[in-house]
C-alpha cells in the first residue's frame, strides 16, 4: 500500500473528526447565553408553576407559554452547540423563523390582554411586541433570502456540471 | 481560463455553497478534496511533517469557523490559501518572534517586472524549492504546483498584484541560480 495514500486517509479523517467538533468561539459563545438563558427562565417559571398551585389560570396559562418559549430555545441552542458547525444559513432560517412565531405569540396575548382584560399594560406590552416582531421579521426576510440566493447558485452550478458532464 | 480548471472551480464553489446552506456530507466532500493540496502546501512551507499536519488541522479549523461568513464562494480557492498563508505566517512569527517575512521585500518588489508565462516546469520547482526563502517558496508553491492565477495568489496573500508578480519574477530567478549552484557544486 502507498505510505502516501495511508496519510490521505489519516488526514481526512482527523479532518472530518474536526467537522464534527468545529465551531466559531462567537457562536458557542451566543449559543451558550442564549440557552443559559433560556434554561434560567425555565427553570424559575417551572419553578413558580410548580410550587404556587392557586395561580389564576390565565397566569398559568401565560407561565406555561413563557416555559414552551423557553425550552424550545434552549431545544434549539443545545442542537446548533452539538451540531458543532457555524451558523449556517439553515440555522439562522430555524432561529430567525422561531424568534417570529414566538413574539407574534406575545405580541396576541398581551394584546388580548390589553383589549378584553382592560389592562393598559398589556397594550404597552404589545406595542413593544410589535418591536420584536417587526426586528424577527427583518431577521426572518434576510436569512430566507440568503437562503434562497444559496439555494439558487446550488441548482445553476449543479445543472452547469451535470451539463458539462453529459 | 480552460474547461477543466472552470469546472474545477464550479465544484470548489458548489461544495462552498452546499456547506454554506448547511448541509453536513458537504463539509466532508470538502475535507476529501483539499485536505492534500493544504498539507503539501502546508509541508512544503514547514519542512517537516509533523508541523505539516498540525498546520492543516489549525487551518481546517479556521477553514471551518469561517466558511458561513465566507461572501464569495466562488474564490474558494484563494479564501484557503490566504486562510493557510495567515497560519503560517502566524507561526513563523511565534517561531522566530521577528517582523513578517513580506515586510522585507515591499520596496524592491514593485521594481521588477514578472513577464507573465509559466517558464519553469513543475520538477525544477520540485527541484529548487526547499533552496529559497519562504516568501518566494510560497508563492512559487502556489502558482505552480497549486496552480492559483496571479489574481488568487494576490487576493490569498493580501498583497497587490504587481507585488506577486514581481515576487514570481525574483523568485524563479533565485530558484534557477541556486539550481545552477547546486549542480555546479556537485
Amino acid at each position: 500500500m502507498n505510505p502516501s495514500d495511508d496519510t490521505s486517509r489519516d488526514l481526512v479523517a482527523q479532518l472530518t473528526r474536526l467537522n464534527e467538533q468545529a465551531l466559531s468561539p462567537r457562536t458557542r459563545w451566543w449559543h451558550l447565553l442564549l440557552m443559559l438563558v433560556a434554561l434560567a427562565m425555565a427553570i424559575l417559571v417551572g419553578a413558580l408553576l410548580v410550587t404556587e398551585p392557586s395561580l389564576p389560570s390565565r397566569t398559568v396559562t401565560a407561565f406555561v407559554t413563557i416555559l414552551v418559549i423557553a425550552l424550545s430555545w434552549v431545544v434549539y441552542a443545545s442542537r446548533v452547540l452539538s451540531g458543532r458547525l457555524g451558523f449556517l444559513a439553515n440555522h439562522r432560517v430555524i432561529a430567525a423563523g422561531m424568534a417570529t412565531a414566538w413574539s407574534i405569540v406575545f405580541t396576541l396575548s398581551a394584546l388580548a390582554v390589553g383589549l378584553f382584560g382592560g389592562h393598559r399594560a398589556g397594550l404597552v406590552a404589545a406595542g413593544t411586541g410589535l418591536v420584536f416582531v417587526a426586528a424577527a421579521l427583518a431577521l426572518l426576510v434576510r436569512a430566507r433570502r440568503d437562503f434562497r440566493r444559496l439555494q439558487e447558485r446550488r441548482a445553476q452550478l449543479e445543472s452547469a456540471i451535470h451539463g458539462a458532464r453529459s | 481560463m480552460d474547461q477543466e480548471s472552470r469546472d474545477k472551480d464550479q465544484v470548489d464553489e458548489l461544495l462552498a455553497v452546499r456547506c454554506q446552506l448547511g448541509e453536513r456530507a458537504a463539509f466532508d466532500e470538502l475535507a476529501q478534496r483539499w485536505a492534500m493540496p493544504l498539507r503539501r502546501y502546508a509541508m512544503r512551507l514547514s519542512g517537516d511533517a509533523h508541523s505539516a499536519d498540525d498546520m492543516t488541522q489549525e487551518i481546517w479549523l479556521a477553514v471551518l469557523q469561517g466558511l458561513a461568513r465566507l461572501r464569495d464562494p466562488a474564490k474558494l480557492r484563494s479564501w484557503l490559501f490566504a486562510i493557510a498563508h495567515r497560519v503560517l505566517m502566524d507561526r513563523l512569527r511565534t517561531q522566530y518572534a521577528g517582523p513578517d517575512d513580506h515586510a522585507g521585500h515591499s520596496r524592491d518588489e514593485v521594481a521588477v517586472e514578472f513577464d507573465g508565462d509559466r517558464a519553469l516546469d513543475r520538477a525544477q520547482v520540485n527541484r529548487g524549492l526547499d533552496l529559497l526563502p519562504v516568501a518566494e517558496r510560497e508563492v512559487l508553491i502556489l502558482f505552480y504546483l497549486q496552480e492559483l492565477s496571479i489574481n488568487e495568489i494576490a487576493s490569498a496573500l493580501c498583497l497587490p498584484v504587481g507585488t506577486i508578480k514581481s515576487r514570481l519574477f525574483r523568485a524563479r530567478g533565485l530558484l534557477r541560480a541556486r539550481i545552477s549552484q547546486k549542480e555546479s557544486a556537485a
